[in-house]
């Protein structure tokens, strides 16, 4: 044997134990602060719920909360998409609010946006009832005739076989569209 | 001749009846009682917010006072969201003030403060993500994630906007 080999062997040993010690001390640290963290994750949310409990908005009731929502009215497609992710009582609200859907504007840029545009009427004409409807649509970005036309005159048909009643709830509507454009059957 | 209103902790204040007047529940008031003396209690308003309120009747009381027969759901199409240099100013108040005034005008019926209320939180809420408006009115995001796939699932159409 080889001198000095006797006394490597017994330090690495050592060095082993002190590794495995030292690493038990990390685990044991890294628990430590998993829980602390943990922890601070529970008192926070605590503090959260209870600022938000004590929030000056908690007093309004819902009709005035309503009230707020149709004044902020520059776009009702951007504004119901936000306002009805905020919280469960908004979400709510906007949905069962029908004067916050009558504004119904279409800006038909592309063939592309066409499902999306026309999800977004149907769903404005059904959730509006019984108020009267402002709509503005306008197709001039399209370039040429497409067959989304015909598209957007079954969903204009299909819209119509929502209306339960006879009684015609359009206020204003506004229409700009190439020559080309076939006049929509249900305003005609 | 002026008026005393008594507020929720007990204030009075003597105002102007023509003040007092901008709030059509005082006017109502006034009018079944007829010429009387006796303090008008006001259970529902606080003094720094009844203060406020009179603050803002005094400069509008010579306003022509709304006549209550327009018709409101047509008449609200119209609305501007503008408001006027003075009642920015006047509303320019911290938020739970503003809430404060809202409620107040609301139970005063007093109809142009609320309309100014309402926008203005209408406007603080303007173009803001649903984040940033829970962070603005200390709101607490009660969906679960999956209602919020829902949600999403459920308004496509309010996708790339």
């Amino acid at each position: 044997m080889r001198q000095g080999w006797t006394e490597a062997h017994s330090n690495l040993d050592q060095d082993l134990q002190e590794l495995q010690s030292v690493e038990a001390h990390i685990t044991s640290l890294e628990d430590q602060l998993r829980i602390a963290r943990a922890r601070q994750a529970e008192v926070y949310q605590r503090i959260l719920t209870a600022q938000a409990l004590q929030a000056p908005i908690r007093r309004i009731p819902n009709e005035l909360l309503t009230l707020i929502f149709e004044e902020h009215s520059v776009d009702q497609r951007k504004r119901n998409s936000s306002l009805i992710r905020v919280c469960k009582l908004w979400h709510e609200l906007v949905m069962r609010t029908p004067t916050l859907w009558s504004h119904i504007v279409l800006e038909i840029n592309g063939i592309n946006q066409l499902p999306n545009d026309w999800r977004y009427a149907i769903e404005c004409l059904y959730r509006s009832r019984p108020v009267l409807l402002d709509i503005t649509v306008n197709a001039s970005g399209l370039r040429a005739p497409t067959s989304g036309f015909h598209q957007m005159e079954e969903a204009y048909d299909s819209l119509s076989a929502y209306e339960d009643d006879e009684s015609d709830r359009l206020w204003d509507l506004r229409e700009e569209s190439p020559e080309w454009t076939p006049h929509l059957a249900i305003y005609e | 001749m002026p008026v005393l209103l008594v507020t929720s902790d007990n204030e009075q204040f003597r105002v102007e009846k023509v003040v007092a007047q901008r709030s059509v529940l005082i006017k109502n008031m006034l009018e079944d009682v007829g010429e009387s003396d006796q303090p008008i209690p006001l259970p529902n308003v606080t003094a720094p917010v009844l203060k406020k309120v009179l603050e803002y009747c005094d400069h509008h009381q010579t306003d022509p006072l709304p006549t209550g027969d327009e018709p409101s759901a047509d008449e609200s199409r119209k609305r501007t969201t503008d408001i006027s240099e003075w009642d920015q100013k006047f509303i320019t108040v911290d938020q739970e003030m503003l809430f404060e005034i809202i409620l107040a005008a609301n139970y005063l019926d007093i109809k142009p403060l609320l309309d100014v209320g309402c926008k203005t939180v209408a406007n603080m809420i303007k173009g803001k993500s649903p984040e940033e408006i829970r962070k603005l009115f200390n709101i607490v995001n009660d969906f679960t994630p999956e209602e919020e796939a829902q949600i999403k699932k459920e308004n496509e159409w309010a996708e790339d906007r």
